[in-house]
C-alpha cells in the first residue's frame, strides 16, 4: 500500500464495532492520554496547531472554531453533524458503520477540550445500521467506562446523545441541524450569532463533521507534528475520497490530501471503462463546479481546487465520461435542490424550483435560447441573497456546465439528439 | 452613553435608538425599505429577502429587518445591486403568483401590488406554465386559504405562536411545496384567527364572511369601538354600499395592540339579519301585531301609568344596560327614576355582583409588566379576549401566570392552575392574604422555605396557596383579573392584596374586572344600579331599590306589576332560569327592548325594537376605565330607534322631558365623566359591603330542595363563560352561528368512569324538580368533582339548575336509552 491508512485502518479486516478489537489496534489511548495528562487547553492547542480543516466541505480550520466559544460560564454543546446527505459522498457512513469507536473517542476529546457539558450526534434518519451500530457502540463504551461519569476515573463526564434527523438535506447546514436537534423545523437561522455564541438552546455550540472529529484521536496520539506531515502544507492530514460515477472501482479511498486528480481516477479508482473518454469531473459534491480534462493534475486539497474554479467540499468525486449528458446532469441537481430547499427564503424556494423547470424543458428538447439566458442570469438573483448557501450552491454547478458544456445546451434547444446519445426521454422526477 | 446611535443611510445621516432595526430606522429618515415577511409586532426572521440593503464592510447585502442599527453603520437601500435584487424577489413571487387580483378581495390594499407598482419588473420570463395549488383550503371557523396567493411570509404563523401563543398554524412541507397548514389534526379555530387576515401581505387569507364580497375601494370607513366585549377594541367598520361587509381593527396600544378577536371581528352580521325586530310589536292575545310607534309608546305610557297610580312607582322594574352607551344607560337611569319614579333599576343581568373596583385599580398595560398575573375566578380567555393576549404574552416571557377557579383556562404557555371549588375561593385568598402578611413578620426578605412541594394541578390545598404566595411575595407587580361575581372573594383578593402591599412599598398592585356586558363598567358609573345614583354616588341609607334577583323575585311573588327590559334576554343570560320563567310569567306588564325577537321578548307584551351599536353615537367605559367615544356610522334601518331614542320618547310619552335640548345629556354626561376621572380613567365604585348598600348576595352555590336521588352522584356544576356563547348577536348572525358552543355535559375522566358515563352518553343534571339532559364529554381539563357546561350554549337552558350563581350542586346520573326514548 503506497499510503498509510489512518481513519479508516483495520476496516474490512476486523471488526471494528467491537470495543476489543478497536482497542487492540491502539483504540482509545488518546483519550486515556489526554485525560491522564493533558488539559482541555493542551488538547485544544494541539488540534488548532495541527490545523485540522473541517472535513464536512467548508474546509475551516477547526481549532480556530472552538476557539470562538465564549467563555462566559454558559452550558456549551458538541455537535457531531452526521447528517451525510451530499449526492455522491458517502465516507462518514463508513465511518460511523464501521469505526464508529473512532468517532466515539473523537466526540470524547473534543467535548473535553472545548468543556462540552453535552454532546450530540445528529445521525441522517436513513442511517439505519449506523444507528444501530453507534448506539451499541456508545454502550459498549459506557460499559468500559470511557462514557458516563467520570471517565477513566478522571473529573471529565461526558454524554452523547445520537439524534436521528427526518430526512431533509439542509439539515447538513449547521444551523438547520440545530433546528431540528431542538425539535423545530430543519432551517437555517440567519448568522450572526453564530452557533459558537448562540447554538443549541441558544448555548454556545460547536458543530463538526464526523470525519472532522475522527481525526482528533490520532492528532492527540501522535502528535501535531505527524498530522501535519502528511498532506500539503496548507491542507494537511488524509482525507477520505468518495469516488462515484464512470469508474472501474468506485468507493472510498483514504488519501493525504493533495493527491493528483488523475492518480485518483486513473490508479486508485482503476481508471475509466473501456473505450471512454473523461468529459467532467465533479470533485466535492453536487455543489461542486466541474473540472475538466485539463484539471486532471491538479492536487486534491483545498486550496488547489479553488484556484482550479471549484471546490473540495465533501471530496465526493464523481466522473464524468463521454457518455454522460451534461444537461442531464443539471437537471439531476435542479431536482435534487429544489426538492432539498427548506423554503423559507424566496430566492432559494422559487428559484431552485425555476431552475429545475426550465432545465426539464430544455432536456426534453423545448427550451428557447430565452430560457438559457433566464437561468444565466439567475446566478445574481441567487447568489448572496438567502440565509444559507443552499440558494447559492444550488447554482454553481450549472452556471459551470452553462459556460463549458453550452454546446449541449444548444443541441437541446435545436432540437438535436443530444450529444451524448441518450434518447429524448426523461423519468419525471 | 448615549442610547441612540448614528448611521448613515443613502449619505443622510439618520439617529435612531439603540437595538432599533434598519426598516424602522429608515423609516425615521423618511426612506422605505419595502418587506413582506417583516411586521413590527412580530420577530423578524428575514425570509422574503425583500428588504435586502448594503451595509458596508458586510461581504453580501443583508436583510434590514433582522439587521439592528450600529454606530457609524453605512447603509445604501438604492444602489444598482440592491434594485436589482428587489426585482429579482419580486419576480420569484409573481411567478408562480396566480394574478387573480381582478377577483382577489385583497386586490387594491395588496403590498405585493404596491411593491411590484414601485420595485418590480414589469414582465415576467416565465415561459412554463404556473405552478397549481389548491384555492380553498378551509383552515377553520373563519378563515380560508388560497395556497396559490400564499408567498409564504409567514407572518400568520408567527402571529399564532409568538402572539396568540397557540402554535396551530405552521410551515407545512418544504420548499417550492411549503405551505400554511395546521398543526396534525388541528383545525385553525383559534379566537384570535382572523388578525391573519390582516397580517397576510396578499389575499391568501380570507374571511369566509367576507371573502368575494367587495373591492376596497368600494368600501366607505367608520372607525368605531368593539361592543362585543368590555375590553374595548378600537375597529373600522367597513360599509358596501349602505351593508356592514366587514370589521378591522384600528390599532390603539394601549387597548387592543391591534388584534382583534374573532367575536369581534366576524360576529356583525346579525346587523342586517332578516330575524331582526324592525317594527314596534303589541301582544293581542297570543300573536304579536306590528303597531307605529306612536300607538307602542302611549300603550306602555298608559300601562306604566296605570300600574303606578294602582300600586305606586315602586311596582315597575328596570332591567340591563350594559350594552347602552354611557348616555343612553344615563338617559335609562333618568327614565326609571325621574319619569317613572322607581329605585329598581339594574343593568346586571348574568349574576355578576361588581363591575369595577375603586380599590387598586388597573390598567391592560399593566399586565405588560406584570411579574406576576392572578386569575381570580375569571376564564379572560373567554371574557375578555384581546386582554388575555397580554397575559399569554406576559407568561411567555417569564411572568408568573397562576389561575384560581372552578375550571382551568386552556393556556399553552406557562402557567398554574389551581382548582379552587367557588364556596372555597374566598377563604384560600384569605388564608393566602395571611401567609403573606406572616411571612412579611418573619424575615426581611419575606422568602418561604424552598423546601415545599411544587404547585401542581392538584386539589386546590397547600401546594397551590404556596405557589400563590411564594409568587405573590416576591413580585413587584401584580395583576389580579377577578371574575367580579361573589362580592366576599372580592373582599377577600382586597385582604390579600393589602397584605402585598404592605411587604413592599414600590409594588404596583392592579385589578381588572371584565363586566359581563361591553358597557357594564360605564353602566354601574352612569347609576343603573339600585344602590347607585351617577358618578357611583351611594343612595340615601334605605332608599336602594331592587336588584335584578330582588325584581325578579318581587316580581315572581307578584309584588312587581311592570317590568321593563333593554337588551337584556333573561331567561339565557341570568343565573337562575325558574326565577326568570316565574317572574317573567308572573310579571302584569312586561316591555322588551331587543334587536331580536329573544324567548325573552316572546314573552313581552311590547317589543321595541332597538338599533345595534354601529347606529349609535355616544361614549363606553371598557374594563380599565377608558373613556371610548363612537360616531354613528350608519342609519337606525327600518323602523328601529336607538335606545337613547327610545327612552326620551317613552318619557315624553309619560309627560316628562328628560332634556332640555339635543346636547343637554352628553354635557351632563360628559361632566360626569370628568368628574370621576383620575389620570384619565374613569374610578370604579367601592366594593358593596363595604359602602353597606346592594341587596345581600343570594346564597350562590347552595342546593334547592333536597335534590339527592338515590341513584345518582352529587357533583357541583360549574357554568363557564364561552366566548361564542350567548347573545341573539351570535345566534341570528349566518356566519357565527354555527360556531356557537352546543350544550353539552363536560366530566373529569375519572368521575366520569366513576359514573359509567362515556363521551355522547345522555346525562341527566338535576337539582330539585328541575332537570336538563345533555350529552357528555370528557376531558382532562375539567376539575374532578365537578361537571363543566358552556353557558349560553344552543341546547336545553343549564340556568335552570342555577339559584343566582354560576355553580351549584347537581345530582349526575346517566340516562338508559328507555328513558331517554
Amino acid at each position: 500500500m503506497k499510503y498509510e491508512k489512518v481513519l479508516t485502518k483495520g476496516i474490512g479486516e476486523v471488526d471494528l464495532t467491537r470495543i476489543e478489537n478497536y482497542e487492540a489496534q491502539g483504540g482509545y489511548q488518546a483519550l486515556r492520554k489526554a485525560l491522564k495528562g493533558m488539559t482541555p487547553q493542551e488538547v485544544h492547542g494541539e488540534v488548532k496547531r495541527a490545523n485540522l480543516r473541517g472535513r464536512g466541505g467548508a474546509g475551516f480550520p477547526a481549532g480556530v472554531k472552538w476557539g470562538f466559544l465564549p467563555d462566559d460560564g454558559r452550558p456549551r454543546y458538541l455537535c457531531c453533524n452526521a447528517d451525510e446527505s451530499e449526492p455522491g459522498t458517502f465516507n462518514n457512513r463508513m465511518l460511523i458503520e464501521y469505526n464508529p469507536h473512532l468517532l466515539i473517542e473523537g466526540i470524547l476529546l473534543a467535548a473535553y477540550a472545548v468543556r462540552a457539558s453535552r454532546s450530540f450526534i445528529y445521525l441522517r434518519g436513513e442511517f439505519r445500521k449506523g444507528f444501530r451500530v453507534l448506539t451499541a457502540a456508545i454502550e459498549q463504551a459506557r460499559a468500559k467506562g470511557y462514557l458516563g461519569d467520570k471517565i477513566l476515573g478522571s473529573d471529565f463526564s461526558q454524554e452523547i446523545v445520537v439524534h436521528r434527523g427526518a430526512g431533509a438535506y439542509i439539515c447538513g447546514e449547521e444551523t438547520g441541524l440545530l433546528s431540528s436537534l431542538e425539535g423545530g423545523r430543519g432551517e437555517p437561522r440567519i448568522k450572526p450569532p453564530f452557533p459558537a455564541v448562540a447554538g443549541l438552546y441558544g448555548m454556545p455550540t460547536v458543530v463538526n463533521n464526523v470525519e472532522t472529529l475522527c481525526n482528533v484521536p490520532f492528532i492527540i496520539e501522535r502528535g501535531a507534528d505527524w498530522f501535519l506531515s502528511i498532506g500539503t502544507e496548507k491542507s494537511p492530514g488524509t482525507k477520505i475520497f468518495s469516488v462515484s460515477g464512470m469508474v472501474r472501482r468506485p468507493g472510498n479511498y483514504e488519501l493525504p490530501l493533495g493527491i493528483p486528480l488523475r492518480e485518483l481516477i486513473e490508479d486508485v479508482a482503476g481508471g475509466l471503462l473501456p473505450g471512454r473518454r473523461l468529459k467532467a469531473v465533479q470533485p466535492g459534491g453536487a455543489s461542486s463546479p466541474v473540472l475538466l480534462p485539463e484539471h486532471l493534475d491538479i492536487p486534491l486539497d483545498f486550496d488547489s481546487v479553488q484556484q482550479a474554479g471549484s471546490i473540495l467540499g465533501t471530496a465526493g468525486v464523481m466522473v464524468f465520461d463521454d457518455t454522460v449528458c451534461m444537461v442531464r446532469t443539471a437537471l439531476y441537481y435542479a431536482d435534487f435542490f429544489s426538492h432539498e430547499s427548506c423554503g423559507q427564503c424566496t430566492p432559494c424556494r422559487e428559484g431552485t424550483a425555476w431552475t429545475a423547470r426550465l432545465l426539464r424543458k430544455i432536456e426534453r428538447g423545448e427550451g428557447t435560447r430565452d430560457d438559457i439566458e433566464v437561468l444565466k442570469s439567475l446566478r445574481s438573483a441567487m447568489s448572496g441573497t438567502t440565509i444559507c448557501l443552499l440558494s447559492d450552491f444550488s447554482i454553481t454547478y450549472l452556471q459551470s456546465v452553462l459556460k463549458h458544456f453550452a454546446h449541449e445546451f444548444e443541441a437541446h434547444i435545436e432540437g438535436r439528439a443530444c450529444l451524448a446519445g441518450h434518447a429524448r426521454e426523461v423519468r419525471s422526477a | 452613553m448615549s442610547d441612540t446611535v448614528t448611521l448613515t443611510i443613502n449619505g443622510r445621516a439618520v439617529q435612531a435608538p439603540k437595538g432599533m432595526g434598519l426598516v424602522e430606522a429608515a423609516a425615521l429618515a423618511g426612506i422605505e425599505i419595502p418587506v413582506f415577511c417583516h411586521h413590527r409586532k412580530l420577530k423578524p426572521v428575514g425570509v422574503c429577502r425583500m428588504c435586502l440593503v448594503e451595509v458596508e464592510g458586510q461581504r453580501k447585502p443583508v436583510p434590514a429587518c433582522t439587521t439592528q442599527v450600529a454606530d457609524g453603520m453605512v447603509v445604501r437601500t438604492e444602489s444598482d445591486l440592491i434594485r436589482h435584487l428587489r426585482q429579482g424577489v419580486l419576480e420569484f413571487l409573481l411567478l408562480n403568483h396566480p394574478l387573480d387580483c381582478p377577483v382577489c378581495d385583497k386586490g387594491g390594499e395588496c403590498p405585493l401590488q404596491d411593491n411590484t407598482f414601485k420595485y418590480g419588473p414589469a414582465t415576467s420570463r416565465l415561459s412554463v406554465p404556473k405552478m397549481k395549488k389548491r384555492k380553498a383550503v378551509d383552515l377553520g371557523n373563519f378563515i380560508v386559504l388560497d395556497e396559490e396567493r400564499c408567498i409564504l411570509c409567514r407572518r400568520c404563523t408567527r402571529f399564532d405562536a409568538e402572539v396568540a401563543c397557540e402554535g396551530t398554524l405552521v410551515v407545512g412541507q418544504r420548499a417550492h411545496e411549503a405551505l400554511i397548514t395546521t398543526a396534525d389534526g388541528e383545525t385553525y379555530d383559534s379566537y384570535f384567527s382572523g388578525n391573519v387576515i390582516e397580517l397576510c401581505p396578499v389575499g391568501a387569507l380570507t374571511s369566509k364572511a367576507y371573502r368575494f364580497k367587495g373591492r376596497p375601494w368600494d368600501l366607505s370607513r367608520v372607525p368605531s369601538v368593539c361592543t362585543a366585549c368590555p375590553v374595548g377594541c378600537n375597529i373600522e367598520l367597513d360599509f358596501r354600499f349602505g351593508e356592514l361587509a366587514r370589521v378591522l381593527s384600528r390599532e390603539n396600544p394601549e387597548v387592543d395592540n391591534g388584534w382583534l378577536c374573532d367575536r369581534g371581528r366576524f360576529n356583525y352580521r346579525y346587523v342586517h339579519s332578516a330575524d331582526r325586530v324592525t317594527q314596534p310589536l303589541l301582544r293581542r292575545g297570543d300573536t304579536f301585531v306590528p303597531v307605529s310607534w306612536t300607538e307602542a309608546l302611549m300603550e306602555i305610557a298608559s300601562r306604566l301609568r296605570s300600574v303606578v297610580r294602582d300600586h305606586g312607582p315602586e311596582a315597575v322594574g328596570f332591567i340591563g344596560g350594559g350594552r347602552l352607551t354611557n348616555e343612553e344607560a344615563y338617559t335609562f337611569q333618568k327614565l326609571a327614576r325621574e319619569a317613572v319614579g322607581t329605585p329598581h333599576i339594574d343593568h346586571r343581568v348574568a349574576g355578576q355582583k361588581v363591575t369595577s373596583w375603586a380599590g387598586y385599580p388597573g390598567r391592560l398595560d399593566d399586565i405588560d409588566g406584570a411579574d406576576v398575573v392572578v386569575l381570580v375566578d375569571v376564564l379572560p380567555a373567554e371574557q375578555m379576549p384581546v386582554a388575555d393576549l397580554r397575559i399569554r404574552r406576559a407568561a411567555q416571557r417569564g411572568a408568573a401566570l397562576l389561575a384560581l377557579g372552578p375550571a382551568a383556562p386552556g393556556y399553552r404557555v406557562p402557567h398554574t392552575f389551581i382548582p379552587v371549588m367557588p364556596a372555597g375561593l374566598a377563604r384560600f385568598l384569605e388564608e393566602a392574604a395571611s401567609l403573606v402578611a406572616e411571612g412579611e413578620g418573619q424575615g426581611r426578605t419575606g422568602e418561604l422555605s424552598t423546601t415545599g412541594a411544587p404547585a401542581g394541578p392538584g386539589p386546590a390545598g397547600v401546594d397551590g396557596q404556596e405557589a400563590l404566595v411564594r409568587a405573590l411575595r416576591s413580585a413587584r407587580r401584580v395583576v389580579a383579573i377577578w371574575g367580579g361575581t361573589d362580592a366576599a372573594v372580592g373582599r377577600a383578593l382586597e385582604r390579600l392584596l393589602n397584605a402585598c402591599r404592605r411587604t413592599g412599598d414600590d409594588r404596583r398592585l392592579s385589578v381588572l374586572i371584565p363586566g359581563e356586558q361591553a358597557n357594564s363598567r360605564g353602566a354601574e358609573a352612569m347609576g343603573v344600579r339600585p344602590d347607585r345614583l351617577p358618578g357611583h354616588r351611594p343612595v340615601e341609607a334605605g332608599a336602594a331599590g331592587l336588584d335584578t334577583a330582588g325584581m325578579l323575585q318581587a316580581a315572581a311573588q307578584g309584588r312587581l306589576h311592570a317590568l321593563y327590559l333593554v337588551g337584556a334576554n333573561l331567561q339565557e343570560t341570568y343565573p337562575d332560569g325558574r326565577l326568570v320563567r316565574e317572574a317573567l310569567s308572573r310579571v302584569p306588564f312586561l316591555v322588551v327592548q331587543d334587536l331580536f325577537l329573544t324567548e325573552t321578548a316572546r314573552q313581552a307584551d311590547v317589543v321595541l325594537p332597538a338599533a345595534p351599536f354601529a347606529a349609535k353615537s355616544g361614549t363606553y367605559v371598557n374594563l380599565e376605565g377608558r373613556v371610548q367615544e363612537v360616531q354613528e356610522a350608519q342609519a337606525a334601518g327600518e323602523n328601529s330607534r336607538t335606545d337613547g331614542d327610545i327612552f326620551r320618547a317613552l318619557a315624553e310619552a309619560l309627560g316628562r322631558r328628560l332634556d332640555r335640548s339635543s346636547h343637554e345629556i352628553r354635557w351632563e354626561v360628559q361632566h360626569l365623566l370628568e368628574e370621576l376621572t383620575v389620570d384619565g380613567f374613569v374610578t370604579g365604585a367601592a366594593l358593596p359591603g363595604e359602602a353597606g348598600a346592594g341587596a345581600p348576595a343570594p346564597a350562590a352555590g347552595t342546593a334547592r330542595g333536597d335534590g339527592n336521588r338515590a341513584d345518582g352522584r352529587r357533583l357541583e356544576l360549574v357554568a363557564v363563560s364561552r366566548l361564542y356563547g350567548g347573545g341573539g348577536t351570535a345566534r341570528f348572525d349566518p356566519a357565527f352561528s354555527a360556531v356557537r358552543p352546543r350544550a353539552e355535559a363536560i366530566f373529569h375522566p375519572d368521575d366520569a368512569a366513576e359514573l359509567g358515563i362515556a363521551a355522547g352518553d345522555p346525562v341527566e343534571l338535576s337539582s330539585g324538580p328541575e332537570a336538563v339532559t345533555l350529552p357528555a364529554r370528557i376531558s382532562p381539563q375539567v376539575v374532578k368533582g365537578t361537571v363543566q357546561v358552556p353557558r349560553g350554549a344552543e341546547g336545553p337552558a343549564v340556568n335552570m339548575l342555577l339559584t343566582g350563581g354560576w355553580h351549584a350542586p347537581v345530582t349526575v346520573r346517566r340516562r338508559v336509552l328507555e328513558e331517554v326514548g
